[in-house]
């Protein structure tokens, strides 16, 4: 290092991490890079909620089965519908991208998502996604006892995570913060020998009561009252209570529901820590996979058994019965400013519960059981070389202690070509500061040029200087991010019976019915609900 | 008059063999190549020097201020020839047009002081006794700065110094004119102004001369940095001293010239005499050339292909007549084909296989590096590998980093492949480790195809290069593996540990 940018760097690393989470409503910086804001319009999406004046549809089609939703859970529904040679179907999606929460973006420097960007390696139970895996390549073979062999080219990328706390980065995100905090060591140690404990819990029937997915888990046990109360209160209950661990939590439950523990029950913080036990021959057993463009590597896969039977920029604006048993949809193509009218036999709800709620406002009133969905943003910057802050080496997941970010993601990390002096980094942040929907609708009205300059500011309580760096800068907003299983969400007997089908014509899949919005609860219910058309009379007949 | 007029001549004719002089020592110095350098220089100063009398014809008017401009130039841009040539070295990609443009400049200056001398001294002489006068003052002239430059001004000065020593000379001759009376010239507040401002330039320059070779970090004379650039994917870096040339890539030395016949004799020619006749070479790095320059003496070759990331190091290793002298030429080998893409994605995207891979790329001494040293990689390379092929992996010193070298060996070894690993003893590098490898059990090599006009390498000096003494024997180590990096992390705390 010569002495100016050793100069430079101590500037940098003075100024580091002074300022947290200040969202200025400042005017727009002037901009040397390019900014793009990902995803449907927000005024597109919203035309679901006023439909008074609906036209009438310039085509009539009509299809055997349609999935709304191009999302894991639908994508899942046709990858195992056209698995077994069924084609009569079609899947619609809003968006532009297929994927959902698992779409990405691309510059010349890479790939990066937009969203959902890893999947742990799996519990030997869930042999459907252990096929998909190996198909598509991700898992190369398994061993006689049937034990998966991961493909090292998708496993996480050395290094993989690091820790900002007192001023330098440490590696690893535990082992950071036990060395910062020897002495509360004793009080995590109490902890995971409770989630170890959770980890072999069984209920009645014998199986777990935490597992992934659900379907193996037990359905009858006696855990109900950890869903009755916080995680947070059951932290402080059972004296786990420290600054490393409570910002630790934090972090988890943020980073996977979208919430902190004060507004997350205590069966679905336990469930991060207790429904995984995964084994694998050729790689730690909480090791993750992840590609360059996130989980949307996972959904392209799926589609990719169906490319012809997905349409994307399709918005569903009204569900009517017609006739006995069939559906008739009202869809507007925002691309094409076109409204089709598609009948079919069996309708596929693949949205969020809210969603659902007002599709079916004319033909299924009853009270839906809806789960809150806290906002993000997503926030990708491509930055010229720059000087970080000293210590570990930029990893694959980059966390900054007691920062309102979750921290970012270093995308490249995953590419086997050399890099060419770009950085690809995306920062993710829920939007968590008050009530979900109060944060929407001080989103709704905010200019482009207002969230830009919102985010570089986030960043710059980061990387005070990051601004020099930017050549590229793309946000995606995420109004309804994933769910957050709150108080009595997941164990409560609506959330199951909602998820049923109706009159063997209307069917759901979606991760609010598993309350946990996991790639693998998503591929799960596809699973299961294409075996479920599979086996009604007269699906595979008509094809 | 006529005497201050005609020791001027013997100075301006000093002055003008002192900057030829200098251009072409500097060239030689820099460039290397000093009878090629010292003929061009002279050859374009002197046709420089024509071209400046040629158009002496068309300076009609205002002779003596034309005469008096031109020593001014000549002082500024002779004073400062050596030390623009010395520092902008590195920072241009054309160096040498730059020393011509600069030398030819000069040369027309110069070649207009004589005629104008001539003319100016038309009436002070017989057109007889002025020839006879100028000429004899102008080789005396010659002959002073052909004898003071080597014996005198370089070794007590140094080549900054001298120039600027010799820009003050012509300068004064100027203000000489200006300042004296008896020359009638025109606007001579002007003159007065640009001459005396010259003259201070010039001097301060001089007197600073000794921080000015301190600012220009190539003037450390043992070893100077004579090209610099930094590409997207690397920073390379070429330094010489009196023994030779050497690369650096980000800060790592890749070779010294000395010595590196060694390394790269070693990088191939075991290599090629485990395989029977070999056809189909595969380079993935060395786009020095190097490896080429040896693969190429063995006439069976029929193609060999290149790949490196970086168009740069190929480009500078075609075109830079310093290196290009270096590999021989190597890379405009009419078998050769040169692909500048990232090796990795060049394994996966091919299809073609070779029967001799020979993999020389930098130390796995950061992450992306380290890719390139894993089991997915070296799988990837041996489906590029014929069934009797073998490949050879330059990898690191086996004993500064024994652990780093053994792992890659274990790499090597999970893909499938039977290995052999030798280490030889480089100068520069140290002891300095190689691994064979191959789809069938490791034969000895077969020595009898190889070519006879090596300077280091030989069938004995192999026999003891497979022999590893105890401190850099065989070591259990982890596989490299992308998720794990586990070279990485060895390279970075044994090499650590050894600086």
């Amino acid at each position: 290092m010569n002495r100016r940018s050793f100069v430079k760097r101590l500037a940098l690393g003075s100024l580091a991490l002074g300022q947290l989470n200040l969202i200025q409503a400042c005017k727009a910086p002037s901009t040397q890079w390019k900014f793009k804001r990902s995803g449907i319009p927000m005024s597109v999406a919203h035309s679901l909620r006023s439909r008074s004046t609906l036209p009438t549809p310039s085509a009539v089609v009509e299809h055997d089965c349609i999935i709304i939703g191009a999302g894991i859970s639908g994508l899942s529904v046709g990858y195992h519908l056209a698995k077994t040679g069924a084609t009569n179907f079609l899947v619609l999606e809003m968006e532009e991208q297929i994927g959902g929460n698992a779409q990405f973006g691309e510059t010349n420097t890479g790939k990066f998502p937009q969203g959902a960007h890893y999947l742990p390696v799996q519990n030997l139970e869930n042999q459907p996604l252990l096929d998909f895996l190996h198909a598509i390549g991700s898992i190369s073979h398994f061993s006689l006892d049937g034990i998966p062999y991961y493909n090292e080219a998708n496993l996480c990328h050395e290094p993989e995570e690091r820790l900002f706390i007192n001023g330098k980065w440490h590696e690893g995100i535990v082992e950071a913060l036990l060395q910062v905090y020897p002495n509360e060591k004793p009080i995590w140690d109490r902890f995971f020998r409770r989630m170890q404990y959770f980890q072999a819990y069984k209920g009645a029937d014998g199986k777990d009561v935490f597992y992934i997915p659900e379907r193996f888990a037990s359905l009858s046990h006696d855990l109900v009252h950890l869903d009755q109360l916080s995680f947070q209160a059951y932290l402080t209950e059972n004296d786990f209570r420290c600054t490393s661990l409570d910002w630790y939590l934090n972090y988890c439950c943020r980073d996977d529901y979208g919430q902190n523990t004060a507004n997350i029950s205590a069966f679905a913080g336990i469930h991060y820590f207790a429904a995984r036990k995964a084994k694998s021959k050729n790689c730690s057993n909480d090791a993750m996979l992840t590609w360059p463009e996130g989980n949307a590597f996972l959904a392209n896969q799926l589609a990719s058994a169906f490319p012809t039977q997905i349409q994307c920029t399709t918005l569903v604006l009204r569900v009517q019965k017609s006739g006995d048993k069939r559906y008739e949809l009202l869809a507007y193509n925002w691309k094409k400013k076109t409204y089709t009218a598609y009948i079919t036999r069996r309708l596929v709800i693949c949205t969020p519960r809210h969603v659902r709620a007002r599709l079916l406002a004319d033909t299924d009133n009853r009270n839906w059981l809806v789960p809150t969905h806290q906002p993000w943003w997503v926030a990708t910057v491509e930055l010229k070389p720059f000087s970080d802050f000293s210590g570990a080496f930029l990893s694959w997941d980059n966390v900054i202690f007691a920062h309102q970010t979750l921290g970012y993601i270093h995308n490249l990390n995953q590419q086997i070509a050399q890099p060419n002096g770009n950085t690809l980094l995306t920062f993710y942040k829920p939007l968590d500061s008050t009530s979900a929907s109060e944060i929407r609708k001080a989103y709704e009205h905010q200019t482009d040029s207002e969230l830009e300059a919102e985010i570089v500011s986030e960043l710059k309580s980061i990387y005070p200087e990051i601004e020099k760096y930017i050549c590229y800068l793309e946000v995606r907003l995420w109004g309804h991010g994933m769910v957050s299983p709150g108080i009595n969400y997941v164990t409560n007997p609506m959330r199951k019976e909602q998820q049923k089908s109706v009159d063997g014509a209307l069917y759901f899949a979606h991760t609010d019915d598993a309350g946990f919005s996991l790639f693998e609860e998503a591929f799960d219910l596809g699973y299961q609900l294409a075996n479920q058309l599979l086996n009604t009379n007269g699906y595979v007949d008509s094809l | 008059m006529r005497i201050l007029f005609l020791v001027s001549v013997a100075v301006i004719a000093t002055c003008g063999l002192i900057y030829e002089l200098i251009a072409g020592t500097l060239a030689s110095y820099l460039l290397g190549d000093s009878i090629t350098q010292f003929s061009t220089i002279i050859g374009v100063y002197l046709f420089s020097m024509g071209i400046g009398s040629y158009f002496s014809k068309f300076v009609q008017k205002r002779i003596l201020e034309t005469f008096i401009v031109v020593e001014i130039l000549v002082g500024l841009l002779g004073g400062f020839s050596s030390t623009l040539l010395y520092s902008l070295f590195n920072h241009l990609e054309s160096f040498q047009f730059f020393i011509y443009a600069l030398i030819g400049t000069i040369g027309i200056l110069v070649g207009l002081e004589i005629p104008l001398m001539m003319r100016i001294l038309k009436d002070e002489f017989d057109f007889k006794d002025l020839v006879s006068h100028i000429f004899s003052f102008d080789y005396a002239g010659a002959l002073l700065a052909s004898l003071a430059f080597p014996l005198f001004f370089v070794p007590q000065m140094g080549l900054i110094k001298t120039s600027l020593f010799f820009g003050i000379l012509n300068v004064l001759i100027a203000l000489l004119l200006i300042f004296n009376r008896k020359v009638k010239i025109q606007r001579t507040r002007t003159f007065q102004l640009i001459g005396t401002t010259s003259f201070i330039v010039l001097l301060v320059a001089f007197v600073l001369g000794d921080k000015i070779l301190r600012y220009t970090e190539d003037m450390a004379y043992d070893e100077k940095v004579i090209y610099s650039k930094s590409t997207p994917y690397q920073r390379i870096t070429l330094t010489s001293d009196k023994n030779g040339t050497k690369l650096f890539l980000n800060g790592n030395l890749q070779f010294y010239s000395a010595d590196e016949y060694r390394y790269h004799e070693a990088l191939v020619h075991p290599v090629m005499s485990l395989v029977a006749n070999p056809k189909k070479v595969l380079i993935l790095g060395g786009g020095d050339g190097f490896a080429v320059r040896e693969l190429i003496k063995y006439k069976t070759i029929e193609s060999i292909q290149l790949v490196d990331l970086d168009p740069e190091m190929t480009r500078l290793f075609k075109r830079n007549p310093q290196l290009s002298a270096l590999n021989d030429s190597a890379l405009f080998h009419p078998k050769l084909r040169i692909t500048n893409q990232d090796a990795f994605i060049w394994l996966k995207t091919n299809k073609h296989v070779y029967d001799v891979i020979l993999i020389d790329l930098p130390d796995p001494s950061n992450f992306s590096l380290g890719k390139l040293y894993t089991d997915q990689f070296y799988k990837a390379v041996g489906e590029h590998l014929t069934k009797n092929g073998a490949l050879v992996v330059q990898s690191t010193s086996p004993f500064v980093a024994p652990k780093s070298y053994w792992c890659i060996a274990n790499t090597l070894q999970i893909t499938g492949l039977k290995i052999l690993p030798y280490h030889t003893f480089i100068p520069s590098f140290g002891d300095w480790g190689y691994l064979l490898a191959s789809k069938q059990a490791t034969r000895q090599p077969d020595f009898s195809k190889m070519p006879s006009n090596l300077r280091f390498f030989s069938p004995d000096a192999f026999e003891s290069m497979c022999y590893f003494p105890k401190d850099v024997a065989y070591r259990t180590t982890e596989i490299n593996r992308l998720n794990n990096q586990a070279l990485v992390h060895y390279f970075e705390t044994e090499w650590n540990q050894f600086q």
